[in-house]
């Protein structure tokens, strides 16, 4: 039981897809103009994640892995033109705000990091879990930066205007607002030593020790490298 | 003509792709370090979106005809991704 609830702490804290691998930044700056908008990308996207993960892991003895890949790519494809159908159905509001965004979900770095480091070499549950953690450390980063974007550049939370009444910067709900933001969190991570992207600690190993993104072409370079230290 | 001007003057630089629309952050963020990196990534992308513009446009009408418009997604991906695998290996070629 306990190592079904170790991915989620994972992926909400210490493996925050935003704050500390720094994934998916195109949909993070893009619709983060309102809570809402940000809290539906973030829900949207751990959907497809959770499918994702379970069936590529269903599947990881059967995928041969030269054509990983094209295999995962054509999972999540698929996967996402299925929520994108049901989403124009049933959400229409929220597919209209989305745009096209839904289908750049594809090719979130997120989904393909996650398939690739983690459901290709677990079982289907744990899979799922991961893709859980995952997922609510998303929707959680993307419904705080447009919490934060929405009350300074509207003066509204989650579509309620705020009792108190002040001139809203409109800058931050546009696009160099994005920048901003992300340029805070990042210098607020930085000085305040948090783990981040941006953060890694300098590490003895000849293969710089950053064991998050150690996997797939880069685990293969990282094993060569460590085995000319080997041979020393 | 006219058209076609105004159409590259607005994607570059009114709507620009990176800076405006927000797609294409993560290698921006990734090459932006050293002038060279850019300009070899530019350029491949600027490759890679003129050709797949062209066979995705011709793939789309054929779906259309057929009624199958929800295969978009899928088809579009794999057209892309076998571009990028002809530019890697034109580019291995050439440089």
């Amino acid at each position: 039981m306990e190592k079904y609830l170790k991915p989620l702490y994972n992926g909400i804290i210490k493996e925050n897809p935003t704050f500390v691998l720094m994934l998916g930044m195109c949909p993070t700056l893009a619709v983060t103009t309102s809570a809402i908008n940000g809290m539906g990308m973030g829900l949207t996207t751990m959907t497809v994640l959770i499918m994702s993960n379970f069936l590529i892991s269903l599947l990881r003895n059967i995928i041969p892995s030269r054509m990983r890949i094209p295999g995962y790519i054509v999972i999540v494809a698929s996967l996402v033109t299925v929520v994108q159908l049901l989403l124009q159905g049933y959400i229409p509001s929220l597919y209209d705000t989305l745009g096209i965004y839904i289908p750049l979900i594809v090719v979130n770095c997120i989904i393909l990091g996650r398939a690739e480091a983690f459901a290709s070499k677990n079982p289907p549950l744990l899979s799922m879990m991961d893709g859980i953690g995952i997922g609510l450390g998303f929707t959680l980063a993307l419904t705080c930066i447009g919490l934060v974007r929405e009350i300074l550049g509207s003066g509204t939370a989650f579509s309620v205007p705020l009792p108190f009444s002040f001139e809203p910067i409109t800058i931050f709900v546009m696009a160099p607002g994005a920048f901003f933001v992300l340029a805070f969190l990042t210098a607020i991570q930085n000085k305040l030593k948090l783990p981040s992207a941006t953060n890694t600690k300098e590490s003895s190993l000849k293969c710089g020790g950053n064991c998050v993104e150690c996997y797939g072409h880069q685990c293969q370079i990282n094993k060569s490298l460590l085995k000319e230290e080997l041979k020393k | 003509m006219k058209t076609l001007i105004l159409t590259l003057i607005s994607v570059s630089l009114v709507n620009n792709v990176v800076l405006s629309q927000f797609l294409g952050l993560c290698p921006f963020l990734g090459v932006s370090k050293q002038t060279k990196t850019a300009l070899s990534m530019g350029g491949a992308v600027i490759f890679v979106i003129t050709i797949a513009s062209a066979v995705t446009n011709l793939l789309y009408r054929l779906l259309v005809l057929f009624h199958v418009e929800y295969l978009e997604t899928v088809s579009f991906i794999l057209i892309i991704a076998a571009l990028v695998q002809l530019v890697e290996l034109f580019l291995k070629k050439i440089f």
